[in-house]
């Protein structure tokens, strides 16, 4: 009997949470909506510390010297800080399941890029136009140095803000756009910009707060995902940007 | 029944009942900051990386709620024991999670009051872990004796009712 009414009870409390859970999702702000169900890489994995996977990025860490050309160039540019080496994705040193997942994605590339003939980055052996950064399609990122990042900018390169909504209104990178990866409708986002047909192996950079902050890699990962074969992550985000005297636009516009 | 002095005073009504409203007053105050930026909150929940994916978003959403209406049943009365034995669960849930991390040496922000990361070094973070977890030690102890009186006090009154009427 005592079981039965703490089961009835328990129920009717956590029954009243939901419940409230969905109306105050309902009716709040949308940058502070959530989506119900999530989809978030590696949520049970715990990350390898930022050093050891630094460690693991080494060429000789590669399986393929193809995959090897594509993820040591943009670091071994002149431009790069001997600690900006390019990391493997965000499963580790490449395990056999990032290496898998490209070969199942690299025939769908963005549609108006596909309507224009683009040639599929994953079969390009012919020099990369793209110059110092060619295309990766086998890891959904690389991390560029502010050097780098620079040179994308002044190129005018797509660049994309991870951080929340509040923070993109407080400052962003003139003309990045705001894809906050913890707010609802990031999806929605992500599928417009597959709509756009941007090319698949132009670089693209995408950003967050530096430091500790893995919004820009989970980012990398959801655009890698539809197609992009040349997200670059700015690891030392927004505040190293501003550090640099670099300019800075605030507002909801990008 | 025979119990220790030290028992019977743990068990008192007049520690167990400040426990349980000062437990209830800390899962409202935990609650809030989480019910304001869901968001927030599950990233928080994310950077455990214990919960399946899918499940992040609905658990950021719905235990907060469940706290707040925990803490509420316990400042107010209701439901003591459902209330007291979900936050004995609660309590060893974050318990578990903060000592899987620990173990692993993989630092994460408790997101227990504050849902924004404060910028911390890897080091202060499991420093702050460990404090966590003796924290929460302590909150399940209390909860525990909470329940351990609400369970007393039922079978005193059970007994009280089963005793002969005096003519």
């Amino acid at each position: 009997m005592a079981v039965k009414r703490f089961l009835a009870e328990w129920a009717a409390l956590a029954g009243t949470a939901v419940v409230c859970a969905l109306v105050a999702n309902a009716l709040t702000a949308p940058q502070r909506k959530l989506d119900w169900v999530g989809r978030y890489p590696d949520a049970t994995e715990a990350p390898v510390a930022l050093e050891s996977r630094r460690e693991s990025a080494s060429p000789a860490a590669k399986p393929s010297s193809r995959q090897e050309t594509a993820s040591t160039q943009p670091v071994s540019g002149p431009a790069v800080s001997s600690g900006s080496a390019a990391s493997p994705g965000p499963s580790g040193s490449g395990t056999e399941k990032s290496r898998e997942k490209p070969a199942t994605r690299k025939n769908k590339p963005a549609p108006a890029a596909a309507a224009k003939g683009t040639p599929n980055p994953a079969t390009q052996t012919a020099p990369s136009p793209q110059g110092a950064f060619p295309p990766h399609p086998k890891q959904p990122w690389v991390e560029i140095s502010a050097g780098q990042v620079k040179e994308l900018f002044d190129r005018g390169a797509p660049f994309f803000d991870a951080r929340r909504t509040a923070d993109y209104e407080a400052g962003h990178i003139p003309g990045a756009r705001s894809i906050p990866v913890w707010e609802a409708g990031v999806e929605e986002k992500i599928k417009k910009i597959y709509q756009e047909g941007l090319d698949p192996s132009a670089p693209i950079v995408v950003y967050c707060s530096g430091g500790e902050c893995e919004d820009s890699h989970m980012l990398a990962k959801k655009l890698w995902d539809i197609g992009l074969n040349n997200v670059l992550v700015y690891k030392d985000g927004f505040p190293d940007w501003q550090k640099r005297g670099n300019p800075v636009h605030q507002g909801s516009q990008p | 029944v025979t119990r220790g002095p030290l028992l019977s005073w743990l068990t008192h009504p007049w520690l167990t009942i400040r426990l349980q409203i000062g437990l209830g007053v800390i899962f409202v105050a935990a609650a809030l900051p989480k019910i304001l930026d869901p968001p927030a909150f599950a990233h928080m929940v994310y950077n455990y990386r214990l919960v399946p994916s899918p499940l992040v978003n609905a658990m950021a959403l719905a235990m907060p709620w469940f706290e707040l209406l925990l803490g509420a049943a316990l400042v107010l009365g209701l439901w003591r024991r459902t209330a007291a034995i979900s936050l004995v669960g609660l309590l060893s849930i974050f318990i578990v999670a903060i000592g899987i991390n620990l173990a692993r040496a993989h630092p994460v922000n408790c997101g227990c009051f504050d849902v924004h990361a404060a910028g911390k070094s890897p080091a202060e973070l499991l420093a702050e872990m460990r404090w966590v977890l003796l924290r929460d030690s302590g909150m399940l102890a209390a909860a525990a004796l909470v329940l351990a009186g609400l369970s007393q006090r039922k079978t005193a009154r059970a007994l009280d009712a089963a005793a002969p009427t005096p003519r």
